[in-house]
């Protein structure tokens, strides 16, 4: 079981995002210190219809500016919204971030749902699906042949090569999100491993994994060693804080999310708002050991990226969260986890 | 005077990039600690004809890698190739750097010549110079406007507002780099100063400061308070240990080879001899003298060294002694003569 910290944050206008970001410094080092395996960002353009709209910095650059600090942590993007970008300026920013990192990141990705991102490059938004499958192909082919002709519909590369590689062999690993029926098969026809979609609740999600799994058996593909998942976390020292905690910064997270529109991919779903604190695990540790195991047992969830951010809470609470988290949640996964190997290698 | 270090750099066949990047960050330390004011970053993609080509990190990635040991120094890109990107992305990741580092971001642009480049994303190296301006005035227009609406030929937004806003105020300055002379007007136009090339001599660049005077006076544009410029400098504890050190690096190609400067050469009756290797070789005088020359005829007071330590590995004690050498002997005289100066 690997668990990551979210880097993610979105800032309204009167926040100062160079602060924030030291805030979010320290949260990380403290996850690092405390075990934490993966440290993750995302990625929309920062552009909205008003000015008011919330800001947010670039995720690569995040990710390259926080290795410093991020110790021998995974960084991954969850998820590059790749229809957006040039998959040749796709390809050689992961393999940077790759190679800055000493192989330490990995690439999820996802179709991008927002007009405005779309309309913001000029790409139409229904070429998105036929345009993330050439890129994951093209960036692919890029990061392990020496020489690369392609002839795509939108892109075209003549006998050139990539010269900058990445670290990892063969290549870093891709993830692939998705909520749809589509996207769920793209995961497991051309990714690495699934990154199952943030918000959703478990009855839903089984669903999607029954789509899964049917498809990688369709395609005689085995099931990958990871699936991932980002979920919002409120641990407190027992069930009451947490639950008052949960009242307090969830019905403020969903006021705030709902104006920045977050949801509205959801909606289609017939996701309703208050399900997000179904979605989010609440708790005091060992509740939130049973959620997180129920999570893994019922949806194959194995590496779990929590979501600490809500508007309005304090560092103070953030850091004790995660303080809590690594002395008392993580620790009851890792012993599992040793004292399965060692039946195994009992019986083996 | 400002001083620089440009650290960008190839990673050849079989060098580590993790280990050349750890040489430059130990540049970097030294020439942050021995009063550099700049660090700079060049840019191609690293796409080639062949897999033995030579590989480059990504330039922006590099920049927020950096940050972090950078000190108080200005981090700034020499240049970025506007047109291989797209003007939201740029304008993006620009503010991103300028929060990074609280404020210590330039961008530089340049139009970028390499047809491979412009292939690899699918762009017309004739739509360079239409793209380059339509992307300034659309970065400029979301770093400083609340809501953006712009239909350009490239590029169209309909009311959109950039939410990641750079920390200076009014925004980062934007550097054109320029070697021709459409480029040197657009530099004056356009840009908050103009970064001069790297590889024309001084008798050359004078001709080429004309021009961009010129063309402000034509604008009623005040002279920029700086002009920045790359160059390649030798430097040695004396005279012979400079040339002794400029030896290993004199086969550089000249860029005459690769058709640069067609126009220059017939409107200004360059000849190829003109185009003599610029870089600056000397003991610590003679390069006083010589950055001192750059200042009074071509009007460079911000200069970024280029200590031309391009080999892996070997070059490092080389390019430690020149940070050292500039840091102790050249960087003060310039500080001292400004103290005098002001009083």
């Amino acid at each position: 079981m690997k668990f990551g910290l979210s880097l993610f944050f979105q800032y309204g206008r009167h926040v100062s995002p160079a602060h924030e970001l030291e805030l979010r410094l320290e949260r990380l080092r403290l996850a690092r210190d405390c075990g934490f395996h993966t440290a993750s960002v995302g990625d929309h353009f920062a552009l909205e219809r008003s000015p008011d709209g919330p800001g947010r910095l670039n995720g690569m650059l995040t990710l390259a500016r926080v290795i410093p600090e991020s110790g021998d942590m995974l960084l991954a993007t969850s998820v590059l919204l790749l229809p957006l970008h040039h998959p040749v300026e796709v390809a050689e920013q992961a393999a940077t971030l790759d190679v800055l990192s000493n192989g330490r990141f990995a690439l999820g990705v996802g179709l991008g749902w927002r007009d405005l991102d779309f309309d913001a490059v000029g790409v139409p938004r229904h070429e998105r699906v036929s345009r993330f499958v050439e890129s994951i192909e093209l960036i692919k082919r890029l990061w392990t042949e020496d020489m690369v002709t392609f002839q795509g519909k939108y892109f075209q590369l003549e006998g050139v090569s990539m010269t900058l590689k990445p670290i990892q062999h063969p290549r870093p690993p891709i993830w692939i999100g998705g909520s749809s029926m589509g996207a769920i098969r793209r995961a497991a026809r051309l990714g690495d491993a699934w990154i199952v979609t943030a918000h959703l609740p478990i009855p839903l999600i089984q669903r999607q994994r029954e789509v899964y799994l049917e498809t990688l058996t369709e395609l005689n593909k085995p099931v990958p060693p990871e699936t991932i998942a980002t979920r919002g976390i409120v641990i407190a020292e027992d069930h009451e804080t947490a639950v008052r905690d949960a009242q307090r910064y969830l019905k403020g997270a969903r006021n705030v999310f709902t104006d920045w529109g977050m949801y509205r991919e959801l909606v289609s779903f017939g996701w309703k708002g208050e399900e997000l604190t179904d979605a989010t695990i609440v708790g005091g540790p060992e509740e939130c050991i049973e959620q997180i195991a129920e999570h893994r047992e019922k949806v194959g969830i194995n590496h779990l990226i929590l979501n600490t951010y809500w508007p309005g809470e304090d560092q103070t609470r953030a850091l004790r969260a995660i303080e809590l988290f690594g002395s008392k949640v993580l620790p009851y996964f890792r012993e599992q986890e040793t004292a399965t190997e060692k039946s195994r290698e009992v019986k083996g | 005077m400002k001083f620089g270090l440009t650290l960008s750099f190839q990673i050849e066949q079989n060098a580590s990039p993790a280990l050349e990047l750890d040489l430059r960050l130990e540049r970097l330390r030294l020439a942050r600690d021995c009063g550099f004011r700049t660090v700079s970053w060049g840019e191609h993609f690293a796409i080639h004809r062949s897999p033995e080509g030579p590989g480059r990190l990504n330039t922006m990635l590099t920049l927020a890698r950096i940050a972090a040991e950078s000190g108080d120094m200005l981090l700034a890109t020499a240049v970025l190739l506007l047109p291989l990107h797209h003007p939201v992305e740029v304008a993006e990741q620009a503010a991103t750097l300028d929060v990074l580092t609280k404020g210590r971001f330039a961008l530089g642009i340049g139009l970028g010549w390499r047809d491979l480049d412009f292939q690899a994303v699918g762009v017309r190296p004739s739509e360079r110079v239409s793209r380059f301006v339509e992307s300034l005035e659309l970065i400029k227009r979301l770093w400083t406007e609340d809501t953006v609406t712009f239909q350009g030929k490239h590029f169209q937004l309909e009311g959109v507002s950039m939410t990641l806003k750079p920390i200076q105020r009014p925004r980062p300055p934007i550097w054109i780099g320029a070697g021709s002379l459409g480029a040197i007007r657009r530099a004056a136009r356009l840009g908050d100063a103009w970064v001069v090339t790297s590889s024309l001599p001084i008798p050359l660049l004078e001709r080429q400061r004309q021009v961009y005077l010129e063309t402000l006076g034509e604008l009623g544009k005040p002279i920029p308070p700086e002009t920045i410029a790359t160059r390649g400098l030798i430097i040695g504890k004396d005279h012979e240990t400079a040339v002794r050190l400029a030896e290993r690096y004199s086969q550089r190609g000249r860029f005459s080879d690769w058709g640069m400067y067609r126009k220059e050469i017939e409107k200004f009756g360059w000849k190829e001899e003109d185009l003599a290797d610029p870089t600056m070789v000397g003991g610590p005088e003679e390069c006083i003298e010589q950055i001192a020359e750059h200042r009074e005829k071509v009007g460079i007071n911000h200069l970024i060294f280029n200590t031309l330590a391009h080999w892996p590995g070997e070059d490092q004690g080389v390019a430690l002694r020149a940070i050292e050498l500039l840091g102790s002997k050249v960087l003060p005289y310039f500080r001292e003569k400004r103290a005098v100066e002001q009083k």
